[in-house]
């Protein structure tokens, strides 16, 4: 139930689209069927070999400061980017359940969990619980 | 509760029902007593080098930070000691008015009650010893950008590094805190990680 609802919210927030999430998910859950969700770096070595096998395009993904992120080099087509974004988000869910934490600032040590907070003008940022606090760009 | 709970409950208990019967039956209160002092020394002593340790041989550091236990197991061993003691020298004594054993009673029952609570579970005293450990860590092993001046007594890993994230996260790798089998991967970790990439290791 737990899964269902975090898809839907992440599909409600306009993260990804209906068939990227069903293809993301699919790999995901296929994944999980093996066993091999056992930590996090199971992600990492999906993604790149994910990411890497699209037409010949280049992109690095890397821990971004602000829990899981994505950082893409040209050339990429935005599908391919949209597609490889959405497969991080759906991994970053899987693990925040998994590991029952809403992700982790790595500004400072030692890292700090980080919570969604809505903004007076309705954007969603990530906030952590450093002091002084960090505050990821406005996502939505 | 972790199975080792009650093994854990009786060993002490039995320990501390030792240094009671020693001062109690034997009097020899001056063999509890340097038995007591010993063990702490020794935990202290392993802990004082394994505090200086933790930079350079981070895993001898983590088997001599984990004597912490000892302390903490001998304090408790003497908080149930202490407990048998005073229940012993509380006792009725013959001809005592009912007031008086009244109020014996309800002391010895509360002092008993209030050391009991003193006693600690195998999972606190893990959770204890993981938190002390971690501090000494988090705190010697720091995640730094590549031009960072060096800070003696620190060493400086590679902010975002396997390394790094092995002592500072608490979701990367899937270690979510620091009990024992946490604790122990995540200086596999953090010495694999250095000795792959020696670049990690910045000073």
């Amino acid at each position: 139930m737990m899964v269902i609802t975090w898809i839907i919210l992440e599909w409600r927030l306009g993260v990804v689209s209906s068939s990227q999430l069903a293809e993301a998910t699919r790999r995901l859950e296929a994944a999980m069927a093996r066993g091999e969700l056992e930590n996090v770096q199971y992600f990492h070595d999906v993604l790149r070999r994910y990411v890497s096998s699209g037409n010949g395009s280049s992109a690095t993904y890397e821990m971004n400061g602000y829990g899981y992120g994505l950082r893409l080099q040209s050339p990429m087509s935005d599908p391919e980017v949209a597609e490889a974004r959405s497969l991080v988000r759906i991994a970053a869910m899987f693990i925040r359940i998994s590991s029952n934490a809403g992700g982790e600032c790595q500004e400072a040590d030692p890292f700090a969990p980080m919570r969604v907070i809505r903004t007076s003008d309705g954007k969603l940022v990530w906030r952590c619980d450093h002091s002084p606090e960090h505050t990821s760009p406005a996502s939505a | 509760m972790s199975y080792m709970t009650p093994i854990y409950a009786f060993f002490l208990t039995c320990a501390g029902a030792g240094l009671a019967a020693l001062w109690l039956v034997t009097d020899r209160w001056i063999i509890a007593l340097s038995v007591v002092l010993a063990l702490a020394l020794i935990s202290l002593t392993a802990q004082s080098v394994g505090s200086r340790q933790v930079k350079s041989r981070p895993r001898l550091a983590l088997y001599l930070l984990e004597a912490r236990a000892i302390l903490v197991g001998t304090f408790t061993t003497l908080a149930g000691a202490a407990a048998i003691i005073l229940v012993v020298k509380l006792a009725v004594p013959d001809g005592a008015s009912e007031e008086t054993a009244s109020i014996l009673g309800t002391l010895s029952a509360g002092l008993a009650g209030f050391l009991s609570t003193l006693l600690i579970t195998a999972d606190s005293m893990d959770r204890h010893v993981g938190d002390f450990i971690r501090q000494k860590f988090q705190t010697t092993y720091l995640g730094v950008p590549p031009e960072a001046p060096q800070e003696n007594g620190k060493v400086g890993l590679l902010r975002g590094g396997s390394a790094h994230r092995a002592i500072q996260s608490s979701v990367d790798f899937g270690f979510s805190d620091w009990s024992r089998s946490f604790r122990h991967k995540r200086i596999d970790k953090l010495v694999e990680g250095i000795n792959d990439t020696p670049s990690q290791k910045l000073w």
